[in-house]
């Protein structure tokens, strides 16, 4: 039998072929390479396969066990929609850059070890700042330069713990970390990509400025791909599962906010990574089956969300909630496809954000964490808040001047796909828990009081968002985050090199030519050098004796200078007018 | 039409609330959980102090205007 191939080639060497194919053919092509990749990975079985040896380490490509198929599956699924998404793009790079960008996600999800985990993880900060760029606008190119800063930064921090590991360690293999200096490295390296509050502003900074197709790809693989490492190497800690309440709540307090639409989701990608996070870190049975279950539904339903926005922008041109409003009667599939997006993201029953938040709820409870069970039910019903809010505002707020048409077929498609996906999983759980990385899944999602309780929360909400509805009318305005001291602490950096480091640099400058110059000079005529030596001397020692004597020679300023010759003449022509005078009358 | 449907809301919340009543709790893990329709209490006042501390964060210094990085 053919040895199954790593999933992550066919997406970067399927990249490689695309400017090779026109239109229609493309398009198939395009849809093939996930397609192929879906097939290869349902013959990938438990195992290491596809080991090299590189300076005396195993690098390998394709380690797969349970808790790398299912987010590989995931990956793939909706590798295959954001493709279908994004067909009528007429540029190849963008095409491309995803391509690459969704291969190195699974790259780093089918890693066997630390260095070709690290390299993938590279890969994907360099190729999905692309999906950024090629939107082409001054916000974006700045935004895309923050995003790669700080990416670069949490690379430097991983491939820093990975070197200190492997040295302490004499492993590269990627298992559960031991608390050391490495491991906050590592943590750092992993905890950047999966928005860590406060080094989590990269990501409602950049992912509004993408592309309408790239920010679909952008809210899947980079966060996910955090809480996927998260889980393999640090699975079970308090602090981590602490966090991931924080962020979860921070994410919607801040989601509340915003006026941009594509922000609001980016914060809400916060939250609902919060609640992964919360469940790795719990790190029970349940907790890691949630977190990942969770994973695989908010994919779904956060690209739908992308999508859904992604298609209001690109038919109206608008992307603040201020300037929409009224748009279900001419976006009728994007509003209803959006609206299945919203209930799921906001865990209604029957929807598939009931299920695995539910999961990750009910894992804090059975691991006695009551703040943080109080948080994630706290952050829900933000959540769905916000998302009344959003749907509000955007598909049924009353704007006359709107207009539009529904988006494109290919787009449509996509989002129906989506949608069907959200609700099937929502209906019929167990398709997800038999993936899931413990086997055994003791969950029962639709008890009747689980069903009520959420109910009567999202009710009760509701009836606050009609009393508080004056207060969450969306604003013209920037909010600041943590962003705000990393921009001026770049701001600041600059201005130090800009002015007192480049003042140093010219007078340092000057000051050397200048001593190059007299030394050249002396060097033409090294006798010269005694002579001119004395002279020197002599003309110090006298300027000294000048000074000290308080002898001027006249280069200090002196008033009377002039005024002393003018006034004594006009002092003498008057003595002799009162002489002429005197004599005269005397005489 | 908009009048009805706040009835039909209104309506559905108080039935939601006396069902729940009726339905047991599993595994009473906490002692909030024994307190009668604990989750609308938290769904409302919840929402109350997502929207106001929003709001408060925004008044307090982190809303500024469009271009304040410009």
């Amino acid at each position: 039998m053919i040895k199954a191939i790593p999933p992550a080639f066919f997406f970067i060497l399927g990249a490689m072929l695309i400017p090779f194919f026109k239109g229609k053919v493309k398009q198939l092509y395009m849809l093939m390479i996930p397609a192929l990749a879906f097939l290869d990975i349902l013959y990938l079985t438990p195992g290491t396969s596809w080991v090299y040896n590189f300076l005396g380490y195993d690098l390998i490509f394709c380690q797969v066990d349970r808790l790398s198929l299912v987010v590989g599956y995931i990956f793939i699924i909706i590798g295959f929609l954001a493709i279908l998404y994004s067909l009528h793009v007429k540029q190849d790079g963008q095409h491309i850059a995803a391509f690459l960008y969704v291969g190195s996600s699974l790259g780093v999800v089918f890693a066997g070890d630390l260095f070709s985990l690290y390299a993938f993880w590279e890969i994907m900060a360099v190729t999905s700042v692309f999906l950024i760029w090629f939107q082409k606008d001054r916000e974006s190119l700045n935004a895309g330069f923050r995003y790669i800063l700080m990416h670069i930064f949490g690379g430097c921090s991983l491939l820093a713990g990975i070197i200190i590991y492997t040295i302490s360690k004499g492993s590269i293999s990627v298992v559960q970390m031991q608390p050391g200096f490495a491991y906050w490295l590592i943590l750092i390296g992993f905890g950047l990509n999966t928005a860590f509050i406060p080094i989590h502003t990269w990501l409602p900074d950049a992912y509004p400025e993408g592309t309408i197709t790239g920010s679909v790809f952008l809210s899947v693989f980079t966060t996910k791909t955090g809480v996927y490492a998260l889980a393999r190497c640090f699975a079970g800690t308090d602090f981590i599962a602490y966090m991931g309440g924080i962020m979860a709540v921070y994410g919607v307090i801040f989601a509340l906010l915003q006026n941009d639409a594509r922000r609001l989701l980016a914060y809400h990608i916060v939250s609902q990574v919060g609640y992964m996070v919360a469940g790795i870190g719990i790190g029970t049975a349940l907790g890691v089956n949630g977190g990942i279950a969770h994973v695989f539904n908010h994919i779904l339903y956060k690209a739908l969300l992308f999508m859904g926005m992604g298609s209001v922008i690109y038919m109206t041109g608008k992307r603040k909630l201020t300037d929409m409003g009224g748009l279900a009667k001419f976006m009728p599939v994007t509003c209803i496809t959006f609206l299945i997006a919203a209930l799921s993201i906001s865990g209604a029953p029957g929807f598939n954000g009931f299920v695995s938040k539910g999961m990750v709820i009910a894992s804090a409870v059975e691991a006695h964490m009551p703040a943080l069970e109080l948080m994630l039910i706290l952050a829900s019903v933000g959540t769905f808040l916000s998302f009344v809010k959003l749907g509000y505002f955007a598909f049924f707020a009353k704007n006359p001047e709107i207009s539009s048409k529904e988006a494109p077929f290919n787009m449509q498609l996509a989002m129906g796909l989506t949608a069907f996906l959200c609700v099937f999983i929502g209906l019929y759980p167990k398709i997800l828990f038999d993936i899931l990385p413990y086997n055994v899944v003791s969950y029962h999602p639709f008890t009747l009081s689980h069903i009520f309780g959420v109910i009567q929360l999202f009710m009760l909400a509701g009836v606050a968002f009609i009393l508080a509805k004056a207060m969450v009318v969306p604003h013209r305005a920037t909010i600041l985050d943590f962003d705000y001291f990393y921009r001026m602490g770049g701001r600041g950096l600059i201005w130090l090199s800009a002015v007192p480091m480049s003042n140093l640099r010219t007078t340092l400058q000057v000051r050397f030519s200048r001593a190059v110059y007299i030394i050249a000079r002396l060097a033409r005529n090294p006798i010269s050098i005694l002579e001119i030596l004395t002279a020197y001397v002599y003309l110090r020692i006298t300027k000294g004796l000048r000074y000290v004597s308080g002898y001027s020679s006249g280069e200090t300023y002196d008033e009377d200078l002039y005024r002393r010759p003018m006034g004594v003449g006009v002092l003498l022509a008057i003595i002799f007018l009162f002489a002429f005078a005197l004599i005269y009358f005397i005489f | 039409m908009a009048r009805k449907l706040t009835y039909i809301f209104f309506i559905s919340i108080g039935v939601s609330i006396l069902v729940g009543l009726f339905i047991p709790h599993e595994h009473v893990h906490f002692w909030w959980e024994k307190i009668p329709a604990f989750d609308a209490i938290f769904g409302f006042l919840g929402c109350i102090v997502i929207v106001l501390g929003a709001k408060a964060l925004g008044h307090h210094g982190i809303q500024k205007d469009e271009d304040y990085y410009d």
